[in-house]
């Protein structure tokens, strides 16, 4: 259990990175990541390993 | 070893973070300057971030989650991420119809909203490929010949024929055009009929100053800063052009009020054919041309402003196009010995007259008139510099063609799909940014222009190619393109290939070096 908590984590740690350094290429240069990546789906698996590891946490 | 474990889950994670930035920075800047984007349009909820969707939905009917096109004209933008030089567009569509002419156009201009068009299928030229003798050149240009004259296309181009026997479709024909026993007058002449929005036309200058005075008004229908931009062209190359930026602020009071005079005048012109072109929006008029030539023929298109009354033209358009927005503008319009009845607003009315020159009378202005020809207030002043371009109006019979000269590639059959090809330059097209930026990213608008295919009027134009085709049996005569109720004519679009190529990273990073040197 405490394994899988470390890996979300780290899934965790890189997708917050995805999605900083996208936003950021796409402010600077519009159309570059959304033309081949849909940032909504990133950021609902974020938000989903977010509450999952805030619910192992509690566990 | 759990921190053996996550460590490498890390490395991973990021190491896939830093391949996909570098994907994507890689496909932005396409290094070696070529680039290939397909938009499929029977997948119908396919997002395509490159190749947008076409417009409006109006004029675009979704038949088996194919898209067919059921107006005309449709629009798609291309959106890119870095700048390219040139595009080639593979079209895929089915012309079930036969829908006599199909083209496709890159938006150079917003004033005018001017497209360059390039062929996608011509049926007229389709026909006379079949028909005439075809002599190729070694850029790919051909010549049609109705009788055998000319071995090479460069014979036909040193020693050409008289200018009313040749037709040319995407071709720029320039040819000399001297008027025999032409002498200037140096008299004073004046068009005070009011024309609203751009137009162009031909002079012809010999010994002479080319002298235009204009005088502009502002309707102020509209809070556009209006400016004004009238150029002058000779053999295809611009040699003068004047601005007129009004510094007022911009109203749509709907009060009209003057907007300020241009004048070209230019000494020790060789003699030939001139072209002046006027770049408005609708919001301006022009009150008045004053000049001091004799020859003045306007090129295609052209808007009589409002007020206007019993005004008389002569043109050599094969087709007479008819339109207004002012529902007191509704009239009869005499087109030679035929009627054009304008009885509605935001439609267009054509006729075909097969006669070398036709005259029109209007009772009203606010009408918008377009033909494939020139038109001319004053007979006297009538000029006719240039040859006839194969439309899906030009009767090759009717008008006495002999020679067409062309760039044309007939479109090749796959799969039970016509394919054709497109090739525009890209730099100086029409390109509209975001706001804010670092990147190149720029959005580019095209269309497909299918002339006679209007969902509205529910044309039917088989009948009109019929009319105007090279075996057509009517000739000499005038009609009007009585539209019918009945079946939808339409062209399905399966799928569009734009292959766009620039400047490679190197010769990018080479430019700015030797720039600076």
């Amino acid at each position: 259990m405490i394994k899988i908590n470390f890996v979300l984590k780290e899934f965790f740690y890189v997708l917050t990175g995805f999605l900083i350094i996208f936003s950021f290429l796409e402010f600077a240069w519009p159309g570059v990541v959304l033309a081949y990546i849909n940032l909504n789906l990133i950021l609902i698996f974020w938000l989903i390993i977010g509450m999952l590891i805030l619910l192992f946490n509690k566990n | 070893m759990q921190n053996i474990f996550i460590l490498k889950i890390r490395l991973i994670l990021w190491s896939i973070l830093i391949i996909v930035v570098g994907f994507l920075l890689y496909q932005a800047i396409a290094p070696n300057g070529k680039v290939k984007y397909t938009y499929d349009f029977s997948k119908s909820d396919k997002i395509n971030y490159f190749i947008n969707k076409l417009m409006p939905k109006e004029r675009i009917e979704i038949i088996n989650n194919i898209q067919a096109v059921i107006g005309e004209p449709v629009y798609f933008s291309l959106n890119t991420l870095r700048k390219f030089d040139k595009a080639k567009i593979t079209l895929q569509y089915q012309n079930q119809d036969n829908l006599p002419l199909v083209e496709m156009g890159l938006l150079k201009g917003k004033t005018v909203w001017n497209y360059d068009l390039k062929p996608i299928v011509n049926k007229t030229l389709d026909q006379l490929i079949l028909a005439w003798s075809v002599v190729y050149s070694a850029n790919g240009e051909m010549l049609l010949e109705r009788e055998k004259k000319y071995q090479t296309v460069e014979d036909f181009l040193k020693n050409p024929p008289p200018i009313n026997e040749i037709a040319y479709y995407n071709y720029e024909f320039k040819n000399k055009f001297f008027l025999q026993n032409y002498k200037p007058t140096n008299q004073e002449n004046k068009i005070s009929q009011q024309l609203r929005g751009s137009y162009q036309f031909y002079t012809y200058i010999k010994n002479e100053n080319l002298d235009f005075k204009f005088i502009f008004s502002d309707l102020n229908k509209n809070k556009n800063s209006d400016p004004i931009e009238l150029n002058l062209y000779y053999q295809g190359k611009l040699i003068d052009s004047q601005r007129l930026d009004y510094k007022s602020t911009p109203t749509d009071d709907g009060k009209k009020t003057d907007h300020g005079k241009l004048r070209l005048n230019m000494g020790n012109l060789l003699e030939g054919v001139y072209k002046v072109e006027l770049l408005a929006n609708d919001d301006i008029i022009t009150d008045q041309i004053i000049f001091k030539q004799s020859k003045l023929s306007f090129i295609n298109r052209l808007w009589l402003a409002e007020g206007a009354k019993n005004v008389e033209f002569k043109t050599d358009s094969n087709i007479v196009n008819a339109q207004t927005i002012n529902p007191v503008s509704l009239q009869t319009i005499k087109v030679g010995d035929n009627d054009l009845i304008l009885d509605k607003t935001y439609q267009q009315f054509s006729i075909v007259s097969n006669k070398a020159t036709s005259l029109i009378k209007l009772e009203k202005g606010d009408v918008i008139l377009s033909g494939n020809g020139v038109f001319s207030f004053d007979q006297n002043s009538f000029i006719e510099p240039v040859a006839r371009k194969v439309d899906n109006s030009l009767d090759i019979n009717a008008n006495g063609i002999n020679y067409v000269i062309v760039n044309y590639k007939q479109p090749k059959e796959n799969g039970g799909w016509q394919v054709a090809e497109a090739e525009f330059d890209l730099t100086d097209a029409y390109r509209k940014y975001p706001t804010y930026q670092l990147g190149a990213t720029n959005k580019m608008s095209f269309l497909i222009s299918v002339p006679g295919l209007n969902k509205e009027n529910f044309s039917d134009p088989l009948r009109s190619a019929q009319l105007n085709s090279p075996n057509s049996l009517y000739q000499g005569g005038t009609v009007q393109l009585d539209y019918q109720d009945g079946e939808v004519n339409k062209i399905i679009i399966g799928k569009i290939t734009v292959e766009l190529s620039g400047k490679s990273l190197i010769d990018k990073i080479k430019g700015i070096f030797y720039d600076k040197n």
